[in-house]
């Protein structure tokens, strides 16, 4: 009895002979950081023996290659380029086994590196290398071949090589933008439609200014652009290849047609065509030129955008009273309204993302570029100027371009990332508005 | 009806009234509440704002400490005109931050308690009266003020080298931690999902406060089929900012417990 009651006793004392325990490991939660942009270093791409090609020399393609990196990480306003400038050019042999050292006392982060080389058949192989400086790791390599007229394409495929490897996000530096330039005054104005590469190269106008053109919009594929003209007094969408330069107009509607956007696989073109006062959303199908209509009612419907996985359409309706954003399926059916608030919302688009849409709102007489969800929830204002309107996406769907006006009248087109930081201006040679921004080049 | 049943009818009506009443109806009658106490606020005059001039460092000095032993003297309500100096009582010294300090704040308390000067005030309850009337012919019993750091001492030697961290050590700590390491964070926020992302990484410190490992990633939460490019940028993020401000600079007598700890990183108050 009194052994299993000492038993008893002695199992119940057991777990506290263990002893205090050791102080248990410390968690330390880091709740918020910084927005800053992260230091890397682009010193400029060495090559193995300097050699001319229809481009320029080797080396001196080299320092316009890392130069055009440079640009566009630090255009993106999430890095801040440590260039040329700073560092001394690696040796060819440093691409592959770099020295960290002098980078690291610089504080940058990360080590973009290449070389350039010409090959006996005319082609340029330029070389791409990004290294973690800490650990002294490879995170990525890659190459390229290109003729010397593309050498700029290698340089932005490389950044978009480094960008999307760094961030997460895919890349947008491989891509054009097309727009309409604006000269001369105000009571005659000349609209000539124009394309550049996203960095403002290779720029170049598509049409004459003879006749007012409006509203261009990227093909997702085959290089083509919708946009509107008004040859002969009459407005129409006119779809453009750029590739072979060959022009069709869309459809023959005995009435105004205003230019939409494409759908993803780039089959559809919707458009809003204004019949007795009122206008409707159409469904233009490319190949074989048949159109249906998407909307019916007796209210202007207008500005129409595909989601990315082509099942939804925003779209700008005043059906309620004034103009407001609306989303329906791909067939026309459940529209639902989206946009409450202050002020009207217009010219929407559906970000390639998917997870927000960017339009104009409208409040007073001051035009903001925002961004909202496609439930409705979460509206955003981005900018906040005078006039800014008609927002377009990046490829990434990470980056907002619009046209800005400012009260003098000069219109420019700036872009803004989706946080609402780095409001940038894009440089272009004359007045510009109504851009879009098209998808990566392959 | 006559005078004199009228008188009867009264009285007796009165008895049943009193009868009735002193049956306690009055408990069937909720209660009152009874007011609260008033409390009473002191009016208190505030300073002017302190300018910091230069960035406090923290430091287990600066940590707040269990107060020191109570006031040498009692003052009675009103003052003495001819009052001896109060005695006064030899504080026991600044507890060690190695010994526990609860033990030592326990000694503090233990300490010999002041005696009260007589007081011949006139219109106040007199506590030092009282002394008075003590029996003075039983001596006092001696009172030694107790050596308290040879027993901390012992205290220190038998439990073991960071068994126990106080809770105002670790929130020290971790200020100290996290104060070095958010600034060089910088989370990809604008990411899809990135949002909902956190990541715990373990980390290893020398003495003097460098990496002796590079972090260790410990679990992630956030990451899905979808976002595995954003996960990853999210992982080297975190990694990034430990590698980027190390080495830390922490206690050197807390290194037991901050040689090894995981952070988690969670940009909650960000998005």
């Amino acid at each position: 009895m009194v052994k299993s009651r000492l038993m008893a006793l002695l199992l119940l004392a057991a777990p506290f002979a263990v002893g205090v325990p050791a102080a248990a490991q410390l968690r330390v939660d880091i709740t918020s950081g910084t927005q800053a942009p992260m230091p890397i270093a682009v010193p400029a791409f060495p090559t193995g023996a300097s050699a001319p090609t229809p481009a320029g020399t080797t080396v001196e393609l080299g320092r316009q290659v890392a130069g055009i990196i440079s640009g566009n990480l630090q255009g993106s306003g999430l890095f801040r380029p440590l260039g040329a400038g700073v560092f001394p050019v690696p040796g060819v042999a440093d691409v592959q086994r770099p020295q960290f050292g002098a980078f690291r006392s610089a504080a940058a982060q990360a080590l973009v590196t290449g070389f350039v080389t010409a090959n006996p058949n005319g082609t340029l192989t330029i070389g791409c290398y990004l290294y973690d400086v800490f650990s002294e790791e490879e995170l990525m390599r890659q190459g390229f071949t290109v003729t010397p007229a593309g050498w700029r394409r290698a340089a932005h495929k490389c950044s978009d090589a480094v960008y999307s490897r760094l961030t997460g996000e895919s890349g947008y530096f491989d891509s054009r933008i097309v727009y309409v330039a604006e000269s001369g005054p105000r009571t005659k104005r000349v609209k000539r439609l124009a394309i550049m590469d996203q960095d403002g190269a290779n720029h170049r106008f598509l049409t004459s200014g003879q006749s007012l053109v409006l509203m261009p919009r990227f093909s997702p594929v085959n290089e083509t652009i919708s946009y509107m003209s008004f040859a002969n007094d009459r407005p129409r969408v006119w779809l453009y290849n750029i590739g072979t330069g060959q022009q069709e107009a869309v459809g023959t509607f005995d009435s105004m047609s205003f230019a939409g956007r494409f759908s993803p696989d780039g089959r559809t073109l919707l458009m809003s065509v204004t019949r007795s006062g009122n206008a409707d959303i159409y469904a233009y199908d490319v190949g074989s030129r048949r159109s249906t209509r998407l909307s019916s009612s007796n209210a202007i419907d207008t500005s129409p955008s595909f989601s990315p996985d082509g099942r939804q359409i925003v779209f700008e309706s005043d059906r309620g009273g004034a103009q407001q954003l609306y989303v329906m399926n791909a067939d026309g059916s459940g529209a639902q309204r989206i946009s409450f608030g202050d002020g009207r919302a217009g010219s929407p688009v559906w970000s390639p993302r998917g997870d927000l849409i960017a339009f104009t709102r409208m409040v007073g007489g001051q035009f903001r570029i925002a961004v909202i969800r496609p439930d409705g929830s979460g509206e955003r204002l981005l900018t906040d100027s005078w006039q800014d309107e008609g927002p377009s996406w990046s490829p990434n769907g990470r980056v907002i371009l619009f046209s800005r006006t400012e009260r003098n009248g000069r219109t420019t087109l700036r872009s803004i990332d989706l946080t609402g930081r780095n409001d940038r201006r894009i440089p272009t040679p004359l007045d510009a508005s109504d851009p879009a921004w098209g998808p990566l080049l392959r | 009806m006559t005078e004199r049943g009228a008188l009867l009818a009264a009285s007796g009506m009165h008895v049943a009234l009193v009868v009735v009443l002193s049956l306690g109806i009055s408990q069937v009658l909720p209660t009152l509440d009874v007011a609260p106490d008033v409390t009473p606020i002191e009016y208190m005059e505030i300073g002017p704002e302190p300018t910091a001039t230069k960035m406090p460092q923290s430091s287990m000095e600066a940590a707040p400490r269990d107060p020191g032993p109570p006031p040498a003297s009692m003052v009675p309500e009103t003052p003495m005109p001819q009052a001896p100096a109060p005695p006064v009582v030899t504080p026991v010294p600044a507890p060690d931050d190695r010994a526990p300090q609860d033990a030592i704040a326990e000694e503090a308390r233990r300490a010999p308690p002041p005696r009260a000067a007589p007081s011949r005030a006139k219109n106040s309850f007199d506590p030092g009266a009282m002394a008075a009337l003590i029996d003075k012919s039983i001596p006092d019993a001696p009172v030694r003020p107790r050596d308290t750091s040879a027993f901390a001492k012992s205290i220190e030697q038998a439990i073991p080298k960071g068994a126990r961290i106080s809770p105002r050590q670790v929130a020290t700590l971790e200020q100290a931690i996290r104060a070095q390491i958010a600034p060089c964070w910088n989370p990809p926020i604008g990411g899809a999902d990135v949002a909902e992302m956190t990541v715990v990484l373990k980390i290893r410190l020398n003495g003097d406060g460098s990496v002796a490992a590079p972090p260790e990633f410990v679990s992630q939460t956030g990451a899905s089929a979808g976002n595995q490019a954003y996960a990853r940028a999210f992982v080297e993020t975190a990694r990034r900012a430990v590698l980027r401000c190390t080495p830390l600079d922490l206690p050197a007598d807390l290194f037991a417990h901050w040689r090894e700890f995981e952070l988690n990183f969670d940009p909650r108050l960000m998005t």
